[in-house]
């Protein structure tokens, strides 16, 4: 990996060399970005052409001029701008248009005082705040909020009237539990928060937010427990989340790429997850959350290894069934990396450790097969990785016809036609199972990958090689860093005392801790003699 | 960096240099040769024939369109080595030999009487042979006839003479298993003489090598397990079979279940005793200058099957019959000693518990122990036998009608 990332960082400085004449070469008029520590205007005839210059004359950015009040130096020009679809028509109308046009409200009152009274008096919304700049003028009205104008003043009002569409609290997609909480996030970042805090009721669970992406501006937010996470962490991430600099945050994904530890691993090293209870749980455990605006995966710092095969459900099922199925998920994760390379060093180089009877076997099929067992695997390998692929991105109603297509091609037809042998049909399949029941599809995908490496690598050398490129593998786990902590953690370094939640978990009454490298102070979880028992005879 | 990166590349480069396994082959490529067998050749060589598996045709590959041939080809090679008469062998066949599973080395009679001591070399020697492969002799006949014979519910013969010996040293008791490095330990022991099952044919030698002779209910010629070889030094002198073969077993704690029919109220052979488990412990005492060994045998077992009657509830009645059973026992295991004492060879290796437990006096007499020492060894044979069950009945059914009270 070491060597990959070498490569790509010389060809990132060649093309950092090259002069760069596009970047920020000609101004444009008109946007935003002219608009930079820039003030409104007292008239409000001027601040509305603004607007409009602005947004370009926007359609959905409605402005609504009106007269409020009544009396000596009344009515007075009033203007109400807001975003349509972002705001919630029954609060503007019911409490801001309503309050303006009520001319009792407006009865002697000075001229310069009406913004105040405004705020403090006559707006009914729950937050209001005041408005100078013009970029944070956009911004409240972007973000849902109405503004308020008043002609003669050179500030303006935001009342926070965020609504409009935005998708219900839905059942997990990706991360199906049997048993467990079924809400999954949701694409708006309110409704994200809240679920959250409804499972953490602590005063101590803070929320920073900032905006990211000079374009997209998009709202994200970092998410902790006071107390329980570890400072230099919190102080990491947000060192890194101010440093991207890009145009657009479209998706968790992007951030993540912009602050993961190793760009050229194929093992992620930021944890996400759709469900609420999990990110809840990784808060507990000193994580921190990142939440970002129109994403309906948050991701969590720093990750571990082991961490990608734990699922909700382990630790809502009892733990006997819990740890037995969380041990088969990890060893079939390791199916799923090395069986086709296994098949293929079998085959090709250990005849010999194969029972007689199997040997035969599988020779008997081989026999009418033109390409040697390499060749026959990754035709295989990759005939499954394009049904996948293609099945993924079709409508359902399609889908079902290439799971057909899919299953008659590589079960039937691929055998009959004397292309690949039934035993490495069964391989296939048992690899394409195994790599479906890994709980996490970003770390299902490295095995994914690896799992090509190492058939070619088996190829060449057999047994010997899988043990390289396993070997590798494993120096390169042990090398990676997610925030600061090892990847590893708590095999490598090995920390005794949170092993009790890795392959095995302890039951639920057990004295537990939190991990010691992500969170270092309070860190007792469960107390002591917890474990239920019934009452004494005595009784 | 520079230095990492060509740090990476030598380390890379030492990868395949490295590799123990360097040569694929693919499986439509080699031969798999699951049995061998070594005979003496007109020329004075060695005859080698092998048994070649043909996947296509094995029984676990359902074909329907094509026709069933036969499941194993044979292929024979002369030489004065083994490798040479392997590599002779090549010219007749498209593929690389490949030994790794051969499971069988079948070893002619007419070789095995003449001397088998250099034999094993190749065997040990190559890293494709497996050490655990086991050996027989085939009797009465050359190796190369026996592996031509096909066989009808184990397709592979190979595996049929291979789980017979199985079943019936632990089952029946009148064969031993012996894999090769047994061989070579009682070849190079001068406390044990080897000792080999032979297989011999049985029917019409010259039938069963075509597929359509395994289409009959009743094969005409069949393999079965035949005696057991007896070999002074490396040398077959004699076989032995029946109760002297299941005698020699039971010393050498090889007996897990078989049938004892004893002597019951003067009828011949009345009652049979199943044997469920048995444990035989030998051990070597010198007292005096005097060499003894004691072989002590506790067995259990059950009843098996009666055509006396008999009453098992009656305690007195079980005992008697356990003392049937343990002069039996006994009297095989004694036939087998005065056999062997008569053919001076110590095929128990009870010199080797002299070996282990006197060094000091087995120096001494290693030399003469076949020839002098062990025919006048005085051998103790004590033998536990418990009755545990008596199946499902304790008294037969024609118990009254045969005048029990």
């Amino acid at each position: 990996m070491a060597l990959w990332s070498a490569f790509f960082n010389k060809l990132i400085k060649n093309k950092q060399r090259k002069p760069n004449g596009m970047k920020n070469g000609a101004v444009r008029s008109g946007r935003a970005d002219d608009l930079e520590k820039k003030y409104l205007d007292k008239r409000l005839e001027a601040n509305i052409q603004t607007i409009k210059e602005t947004t370009g004359n926007s359609s959905d950015i409605i402005i609504r001029v009106l007269e409020a009040g009544k009396g000596s130096h009344f009515p007075i020009q009033a203007a109400v701008v807001m975003a349509d679809g972002l705001t919630d028509y029954a609060t503007v109308s019911d409490f801001i248009i309503e309050s303006l046009l009520n001319e009792q409200l407006f009865e002697d009152i000075p001229k310069e005082k009406v913004l105040t009274v405004l705020e403090k008096k006559i707006l009914s919304v729950t937050n209001v705040k005041v408005i100078k700049e013009w970029n944070e003028l956009f911004n409240s009205v972007l973000s849902g909020e109405t503004v308020v104008l008043v002609d003669g003043t050179d500030q303006a009002l935001g009342a926070g009237t965020r609504g409009g569409k935005t998708r219900n609290v839905t059942d997990a997609n990706t991360e199906v539990s049997i048993r467990g909480p079924k809400e999954s996030f949701t694409e708006s970042i309110r409704d994200n928060t809240a679920l959250i805090r409804r499972r953490i009721c602590n005063p101590n669970l803070w929320l920073e937010s900032m905006k990211i992406g000079k374009e997209t501006k998009t709202n994200v937010g970092i998410m902790y427990i006071k107390g329980i996470a570890n400072d230099d962490i919190i102080e990491e991430v947000k060192t890194r989340l101010r440093r991207i600099d890009t145009d657009s945050i479209l998706d968790s994904g992007i951030i993540e790429q912009f602050i993961e530890d190793e760009t050229f691993s194929v093992f992620p090293t930021i944890f996400y997850s759709e469900r609420p209870d999990t990110i809840a749980a990784n808060l507990l455990e000193g994580r921190i959350a990142i939440i970002i605006d129109g994403s309906p995966f948050v991701l969590t710092v720093p990750a571990l290894f082991i961490e990608f095969f734990q699922t909700a459900d382990d630790y809502y099922t009892r733990v006997d069934i819990s740890n037995a199925i969380r041990m088969l998920r990890i060893l079939v994760f390791f199916v799923s990396m090395i069986a086709p390379a296994t098949y293929v060093a079998l085959t090709n180089f250990h005849q010999e450790m194969v029972p007689t009877q199997l040997i035969i076997t599988i020779a008997a099929q081989r026999e009418a097969i033109p390409f040697p067992a390499i060749v026959e695997a990754v035709l295989m390998e990759l005939t499954f990785e394009i049904l996948r692929e293609a099945g993924l991105r079709l409508p359902k109603t399609i889908g079902q016809a290439v799971s057909i297509v899919g299953a008659l091609v590589m079960g039937q037809a691929a055998v009959q036609a004397g292309l690949v042998s039934p035993m490495m049909v069964i391989v296939v399949a048992v690899t394409g199972i195994a790599s479906f029941a890994t709980p996490s599809y970003s770390i299902a995908i490295s095995a994914r990958l690896i799992r090509f490496a190492l058939m070619i690598i088996s190829s060449i050398i057999g047994f010997y090689g899988i043990i390289i490129g396993v070997m590798f593998i494993t120096i390169h786990l042990c090398s990676l860093r997610s925030f600061g902590v090892p990847y590893m953690a708590p095999f490598a370094p090995l920390i005794v005392k949170n092993l009790g939640d890795t392959v095995i978990r302890m039951p639920a009454w057990k004295k537990d801790i939190r991990p010691k490298l992500i969170s270092q102070n309070n860190i007792e979880r469960t107390g002591e003699d917890q474990r239920p028992k019934p009452p004494d005879k005595k009784r | 960096m520079r230095k990492q990166i060509l740090l990476w590349l030598c380390l890379m480069l030492t990868v395949p240099s490295l590799a123990g396994c360097w040569s694929s082959r693919e499986l439509t490529n080699i031969a798999f040769v699951i049995a061998i067998g070594i005979d003496k050749s007109e020329d004075n060589r060695y005859l080698l024939t092998m048994q070649i598996m043909n996947p296509r045709n094995s029984a676990s590959v359902q074909q329907a369109s094509s026709s069933k041939g036969s499941p194993v080809n044979v292929y024979t090679g002369h030489g004065n080595t083994i490798v040479e008469a392997a590599r002779e062998a090549m010219g007749h066949i498209s593929r690389e030999l490949y030994f790794s599973h051969a499971n069988l080395v079948v070893i002619g009679e007419d070789l095995a009487r003449e001397g088998v001591l250099e034999i094993f070399d190749r065997l040990e020697r190559s890293p494709q042979f497996r050490r655990t492969s086991f050996v027989v002799i085939a009797k009465d006949m050359r190796a190369t006839d026996l592996l031509k014979i096909l066989t009808p519910i184990d397709q592979i013969p190979a595996n049929k003479i291979i789980k017979t010996i199985k079943f019936s040293e632990s089952l029946w008791g009148e064969a031993i298993k012996k894999d090769v490095k047994e061989a070579i330990d009682e070849l190079s022991s001068s406390g044990k003489q080897l000792t080999l099952t032979g297989f011999s044919i049985e029917g019409n030698k010259r039938n069963g090598r075509n597929a359509t002779d395994m289409e009959e209910t009743f094969v005409p010629s069949r393999i079965i397990s035949d005696k057991i070889g007896v070999f002074n030094n490396d040398r077959l002198i004699d076989w032995i079979g029946g109760e002297t073969a299941r005698g020699f077993l039971w010393t050498q704690n090889r007996i897990k279940s078989t049938i004892v029919n004893f002597d019951w109220a003067n009828h011949k052979e009345a009652v049979s005793y199943r044997v469920v488990r048995s444990k035989t412990g030998t051990k070597a005492e010198l007292s005096n200058g005097r060499p003894s060994v004691t072989v002590s045998v506790k067995v259990e077992g059950n009843i098996g099957e009666t055509h006396v009657p008999l009453d098992l509830w009656d305690p007195a009645e079980l005992v008697k019959l356990q003392e049937a059973i343990r002069k039996e026992i006994r009297k095989e295991i004694l036939k087998s000693v005065e056999f062997a004492k008569e053919k001076k060879v110590d095929i128990f290796g009870f010199g080797e518990y002299f070996y282990s437990d006197t060094p000091k006096y087995w120096k001494k007499v290693k030399k003469e122990w076949n020839q002098k020492i062990f025919p006048e060894l005085e051998v103790n044979v004590r033998v536990d036998a418990y009755i545990r069950r008596s199946d499902l009945r304790t008294k037969p059914y024609f118990y009254r009608m045969k005048g029990g009270e």
